[in-house]
């Protein structure tokens, strides 16, 4: 089989950048400790209601300025419905869902997940401006899932 | 027939065109390979560092 | 050899006999019946989410995108792909498809639309508004899920057609290469068929049995797992005769040649290799899947954008070359000479343009943690309108264009062609206006395949609201061009004047050496195997022993 130089060389520099790409991902993913939400928890969808610490969903601190926030996504909300942090703090968010698929993303921060039920998944943010930040479903739902909404309040 | 055969003339006919396809000239389409890798490489950059600016 | 020669004289050179034309017509026209269908939906959705009009009260948004993702991403796709390879390979192994071929081709139409029927008919019910994802433990009806099925089988029974004329041109033409459209046919069934077996265990053993309540509850990791290894090569059963197209017809409508043969074949083999062991890079923001793996599948991915690095290098040297022997001088003074008024070639290429954002924006959403950025954001959306609605979409009607009037014996005349173009600058601005909207808004977060919303007018989701207006002009442009495209199509089937239409087949400029191996179909088969029981394996393995307890269904909608 026959190449022209110059594909040679395009191919070379292709790989060459998709190689680079692989490398910057996995030195970030994997030193840097930003690999993407794969929580690996599982539970039983059908008892999230009774299940700690999903039966009480909530804020709780665990350190200075450190939170774990555990949520529930259902249709078409999310539990807690209201929540608020200091400026400079840092929420593992943890949601898992009782019935359909649901999604848990904050615009403007990279919290993007899926929340399937029987699973846990989990991601963590530190608010270091303050506002009210919108907390969405981005995973459709059902009927009601444009108005699947949260928002947590940074002050 | 559609492109090829494998009979003796026609590997002899091959020989001739190897070089002379190597001669083509094809900087216009290195070129614009070269401006749809750029592209690729601002774009993935961008999001990376949009990535990286909201982590 | 003489007897083949023989049927050459016999008949124009580039025709498809009567019945693979009658076939060919059949599958194609089901594709734009649904087009046209799902055009109406997209341009609904588009006016809704755009805060232009409201729905009333019988129907409801996801009823609407449902019917718009199953009728253009499933239906239209599947069935043109069916009717363009299905002529194609007619027209490459002597012109016409014997007894066998047939046999499987109308099997397949049968199948096919008596599936397309009962998800259409369970999506007007409302008993299916799942969107053509139909993610579990949403439940449809399952009819709908039935149908889905049979959609699938018939499309083995289309691949099975183009087996069976393969099987056949090679017992008459022994020890030779298969004509280039013909192998890329081939590869593309066979790629087609392995990354479909597992979308049907889901629907067969997992969906079936749970929407009618045998089994109570799924497993719903595993589900979407067997989804996404065959949802991504899904799209590149879009993507591939897109490709097709490219590499064997526009050289021949441009007046060039074949700019490999042996690289074109290359490229298929390893879009056949590569384009089905990477389904995690769908589910990279999931629980449940370990970052190890999944990092795996997007190494794998992005090995499969060689291919198209491949393709985008022949393309333009096609064009080069042509243009070069047509006078073009300079760096780019061979642009100049490409036939920009014929649309057999203007549309496509468009095609290609947009091909370049959206390849762009699949190594993106590909990335592993980037994902972040975009995953579910209306990004995703704007990035498979660039590719399978404008690249993929164009460059079938860019065929449509000459198929339709081969296949009816008729002709494109100089003023269908102007049409032609008309739609094509139509179909092309309103793509590009709706789908840079919705790149834009998808970066600052807003979701996909959501109803109107302001989220309580939050400042966040207000400052989505001029894109989105945008996006709906857009919408609204495509519209046109999709009723255009209607009004041409139905013209070139039974109004345009008769006369000869060559069928394109594009040819090298000399005689070229292909390596044997490339049709080795074991060999090719059997390291696809491979890389799926390495990519899959122990990932499937575990979801099957350690699974979360399993989910019942539910209807939300």
């Amino acid at each position: 089989m026959h190449l022209h130089r110059f594909e040679k060389i395009w191919l070379m520099l292709g790989a060459g950048g998709l190689a680079l790409f692989i490398l910057l991902l996995c030195v970030n993913a994997f030193a840097m400790g930003m690999a993407p939400p794969s929580n690996m928890e599982m539970i039983d969808p059908k008892k999230v209601a009774e299940t700690p610490p999903f039966d009480k969903p909530g804020l709780k601190q665990v350190g200075d300025k450190e939170y774990d926030a555990y949520m529930t996504a259902f249709a078409f909300g999310f539990s807690p419905t209201k929540m608020e942090v200091p400026v400079g703090s840092t929420v593992n968010f943890h949601v898992t869902s009782p019935d359909v698929i649901h999604g848990f993303q904050i615009p403007g921060t990279n919290v993007n997940f899926m929340v399937m039920p029987g699973h846990i998944n989990s991601a963590t943010y530190t608010f270091d401006k303050p506002g009210e930040y919108l907390i969405i479903c981005n995973e459709y739902c059902g009927a009601g899932h444009q108005v699947m909404a949260t928002t947590i309040i940074v002050k | 027939m559609e492109t090829q055969t494998n009979s003796p003339e026609k590997k002899k006919g091959h020989k001739q065109t190897g070089p002379q396809t190597e001669q083509e000239n094809l900087k216009g389409t290195f070129a614009a390979v070269l401006i749809v890798g750029g592209i690729i490489l601002l774009s993935w950059f961008g999001v990376f560092g949009l990535f990286l600016e909201r982590a | 050899m003489v007897i083949a020669r023989k049927v050459d004289t016999d008949r124009l050179p580039s025709t498809v006999a009567r019945p693979a034309a009658r076939l060919g017509l059949s599958y194609i026209w089901v594709a734009y019946i649904a087009f046209g269908l799902a055009a109406i939906a997209g341009m609904v959705q588009g006016m809704v989410r755009g805060g232009i009009m409201e729905l009333p009260s019988w129907t409801n948004y996801y009823q609407i995108l449902t019917a718009h993702g199953v009728l253009m991403a499933l239906i239209f796709t599947t069935f043109f792909i069916v009717g363009f390879l299905l002529t194609g390979v007619a027209r490459t192994t002597g012109g016409s498809l014997h007894k066998t071929a047939l046999g499987w081709g109308w099997a397949g139409w049968i199948l096919m639309v008596v599936g397309t029927l009962m998800a259409v008919v369970t999506i007007l019910m409302n008993e299916a508004s799942v969107l053509y994802t139909f993610y579990a433990p949403l439940k449809a009806s399952p009819f709908f899920y039935i149908g889905a099925a049979l959609l699938v089988v018939g499309s083995w029974f289309a691949g099975f057609a183009v087996f069976a004329s393969y099987r056949k041109w090679k017992k008459e033409n022994p020890g030779k290469i298969s004509p280039l459209f013909v192998f890329m046919s081939v590869t593309t069934f066979v790629m087609w068929i392995i990354a479909t077996l597992p979308v049907a265990v889901e629907v067969i053993f997992q969906l079936i049995p749970w929407s009618l309540g045998i089994s109570p509850t799924i497993n719903i990791m595993l589900s979407r797992t067997l989804f996404w290894f065959f949802g991504h090569p899904l799209v590149y059963f879009w993507l591939m005769p897109a490709y097709i197209a490219w590499y064997v017809c526009v050289p021949r409508i441009i007046g060039g040649h074949v700019f490999s043969d042996s690289l074109s074949r290359l490229a298929f083999i390893l879009l056949l290799l590569f384009s089905i062991p990477v389904g995690f890079h769908h589910q990279l923001m999931e629980p449940g899947i370990s970052a190890g793996w999944k990092m795996i599948h997007v190494t794998l991915t992005l090995i499969v954008v060689i291919p198209s690095l491949m393709t985008a290098f022949s393309m333009f040297a096609i064009f080069e070359t042509t243009g070069r022997k047509k006078g073009g001088i300079g760096l780019f003074g061979w642009l100049k000479k490409l036939p920009w008024t014929d649309v057999r070639f203007f549309a496509p290429f468009v095609g290609m343009l947009f091909f370049i954002p959206g390849g762009a924006g699949g190594i993106i959403n590909a990335s592993n943690q980037i994902n972040a950025v975009v995953h579910n954001t209306i990004w995703v959306t704007g990035h498979f309108h660039i590719t399978v609605g404008a690249a993929v979409a164009l460059t079938f009607f860019g065929v449509s264009f000459w198929l339709i009037p081969v296949l009816t014996g008729r002709t494109l005349t100089r003023t269908a062609n102007r049409m032609g173009m008309v739609q094509t600058v139509f179909w092309a601005v309103g793509m590009f206006l709706m789908s840079f909207a919705m790149h834009t808004m998808g970066l600052s977060g807003a979701p996909r395949r959501t109803d109107y919303t302001t989220y309580m007018d939050h400042p966040t989701a207000l400052g989505w609201m001029d894109y989105q207006r945008v996006m709906a002009f857009g919408g609204g442009l495509l519209f046109v061009a999709a009723i255009l495209l209607i009004l041409i199509l139905v013209y070139l089937t039974f109004y345009a004047p008769k006369g000869y239409t060559e069928y394109p087949i594009g040819e090298t400029e000399k005689e070229q050496q292909v390596p044997r191996l490339l049709e080795r179909w074991p060999v090719w088969i059997g390291l696809v195997a491979f890389l799926i029981v390495m990519a899959y394996g122990y990932p499937i393995m575990e979801q099957i022993h350690h699974q979360a307890p399993g989910s019942p269904p539910f209807k939300t909608w």
